[in-house]
């Protein structure tokens, strides 16, 4: 391995990542708002302004917010090199993913093309810029590493995700295009939510559970061979798609049903493996984690159903069950884990960050009460196992709210609660980070030299 | 293979001692304090045994070697300073018999240790076997300390 060029001092400043993570829930917020001001008209057509509004405000406001935060916090740790890019680089990724997110979502209610054309420009220019810094550090070295391979797959699989999105929203701003988007929604949504956000979960699980929860090691061969027929099946999905490939039409579901099969592959062993984990004292990140997996396994089983026994009385149903298999996708299986995934790496990074300054202001240590927090002072277990609940009792009534309309204004308003409460626990944090930060400041400094 | 000496000799150390922290946290979230204490000053014991394993042997023949004295070995360092702090503040946690501070403060050290282990295992190490050519004997000498 050449280790040359690599650093060991690996922590991105704190702004960078949180600046993402505490974005992020205000478009919670906006999307439960949503939910309560549409009601049920929300779940009549996926086509419907207000109902792709909502999916964008989750997919691209809430996941991929946190997600590329959370990235600029662990790949340096994972692979010792910092993502390329400067504050203002990165700013402008940020600020670029926040405005495209709210012109998109207001450009589908307005249907006015200025809106499509600024969230066009917008999000193209952040996400590009994110993409080209991720792809500039893995092209080139660091062979073998699982995380180095699976980096690779998610550029790829991101770039793929994003360029359908533009196409598409291209269609809206110029109709004259001709670009004739609706075959290429599907494709989007399953490149978005199962290339990504499943890949993204193996590759960030295969490095976090082992180590937190002390489990047997994922096999790196197993995980590499699965991402590959992941996306293979994912890549002949399309082709068969975009150019109706003459396939007969048992071999399509044939294609799905591999899908399904490696998705159920994975939960499965991801599932083993954590019960499998020595560290089995109760921690509600586990508890989000295994909702996402089987929200996910609830899709697969119940799309089984309908694609492997077709019958009219099931069929009735097949409306509904998109949105089933759309909220359990998105609000179970991502949201879920990113939920979850918050609740440590958030205190995680004030109290690494803290600390490290307490060791330069080294007489701020002997201060009583303790200004370095520990990581349950920032986000208490009573917290999370608040957020756990609030969580999973919105997912499961905007499920029933599908079925039973009279029920959706409840589902929105604990989703609102969800997010309110998230809300509060992230800027609580900060506010913590930032007050213990100035008392430490307080303190003389003494010159250290991590160089490298 | 020379080339791994060290990584794996230490990596599997680092499993050692991840699986006595997660057996006496786990006793102790049991309230089993009689066990757990002794358990967890097993893990402290094995812990303090790795980080001298590094600091007396380990980084001063990769500085030395390499003459980079100010970087990573420092950074590491620090960083087992921060570990042993947390340590200290769990001890006095289980002398009281205070749980839920114990379990946070083992919460924050179990993240702390594996962000630490990670950058051992995937860079230091590599460096270390890569720079050492006696990495055996130094095997040797970390085993018997």
């Amino acid at each position: 391995m050449n280790t040359k060029g690599l650093s060991l001092n690996t922590i991105p400043p704190i702004l960078i990542p949180l600046r993402f993570f505490l974005t992020a829930p205000i478009f919670g917020l906006l999307a439960a708002s949503f939910i309560l001001f549409y009601g049920s008209e929300l779940w009549g057509s996926r086509w419907l302004p207000g109902t792709l509004a909502l999916t964008h405000l989750l997919t691209l406001g809430f996941m991929l917010m946190v997600m590329i935060g959370a990235l600029y916090q662990f790949i340096p740790v994972m692979i010792g090199q910092f993502i390329p890019g400067n504050k203002a680089y990165i700013f402008t990724i940020h600020l670029g993913l926040t405005l495209g997110t709210l012109f998109l979502a207001t450009g589908f209610v307005t249907y006015l093309d200025v809106f499509y054309w600024l969230a066009l420009a917008f999000l193209s220019l952040s996400v590009s810029l994110f993409a080209l810094s991720i792809i500039s550090l893995v092209i080139t070295k660091f062979e073998g590493q699982l995380i180095i391979f699976m980096i690779r797959i998610l550029s790829f699989v991101l770039i793929v995700t994003i360029f359908l999105g533009l196409m598409m929203l291209l269609a809206y701003a110029y109709p004259e295009s001709g670009i004739i988007y609706r075959q290429y929604t599907d494709i989007h949504a399953l490149w978005g939510l199962i290339g990504w956000v499943v890949l993204l979960i193996i590759a960030v699980s295969s490095q976090v559970i082992p180590m937190f929860f002390v489990t047997p090691e994922f096999s790196v061969r197993s995980l590499k061979t699965l991402s590959v027929f992941i996306l293979f099946t994912l890549i002949v999905i399309s082709l068969t798609s975009i150019y109706s490939i003459g396939f007969a039409n048992w071999i399509k579901e044939l294609i799905y049903l591999a899908l399904s099969f490696e998705l159920v592959f994975f939960a499965v062993y991801i599932l083993r493996l954590v019960h499998l984990r020595k560290r089995k004292i109760p921690d509600t990140t586990i508890n989000f984690f295994r909702l996402s997996l089987f929200s996910m396994l609830f899709v697969i089983l119940t799309w089984w159903v309908f694609h492997l026994w077709p019958n009219t009385e099931t069929l009735h149903y097949k409306t509904q069950f998109d949105f089933v298999w759309g909220v359990f996708l998105i609000y179970g299986l991502a949201v879920s884990a990113i939920i979850g995934m918050l609740q440590k790496i958030v205190p995680f990074l004030i109290y690494l960050n803290l600390q490290n300054l307490s060791f330069k202001h080294p007489e701020s240590m002997s201060y009583e009460p303790k200004l370095v927090f520990n990581m349950k002072q920032i986000i208490s277990m009573k917290q999370s196992q608040i957020q756990f609940k609030l969580h999973t009792s919105s997912l499961l009534l905007l499920v029933f709210s599908i079925f039973w309309s009279q029920l959706v204004v409840l589902a929105g308003f604990f989703m609102l609660l969800n997010y309110v409460w998230l809300t509060f626990v992230l800027y609580k944090s900060f506010y913590l980070f930032k007050k213990n930060k100035k008392a430490i400041l307080q303190f003389p400094e003494m010159k250290m030299d991590f160089g490298l | 293979m020379l080339t791994s000496t060290i990584s794996t000799f230490m990596a599997s150390h680092h499993k050692e001692c991840d699986e006595q922290f997660a057996r006496a946290e786990q006793l102790i979230s049991e309230n089993n304090w009689d066990l757990g204490v002794e358990q967890w000053n097993q893990f402290a014991a094995e812990l303090e045994k790795h980080f001298s394993r590094e600091e007396d042997i380990l980084f001063p023949e990769f500085e030395s070697k390499t003459g980079m004295t100010g970087g990573p070995t420092q950074m590491m360092r620090m960083e087992h300073e921060q570990m042993r702090a947390l340590v200290n503040e769990a001890n006095k946690a289980a002398n009281s018999k205070d749980k839920d501070q114990f379990l946070a403060l083992t919460e924050t050290l179990m993240v702390t240790m594996q962000q630490h282990n990670m950058k051992e295992e995937q860079i230091l190490y590599p460096m270390t076997d890569q720079s050492l050519p006696n990495a055996v004997e130094i095997v040797e000498r970390m085993n018997q300390n």
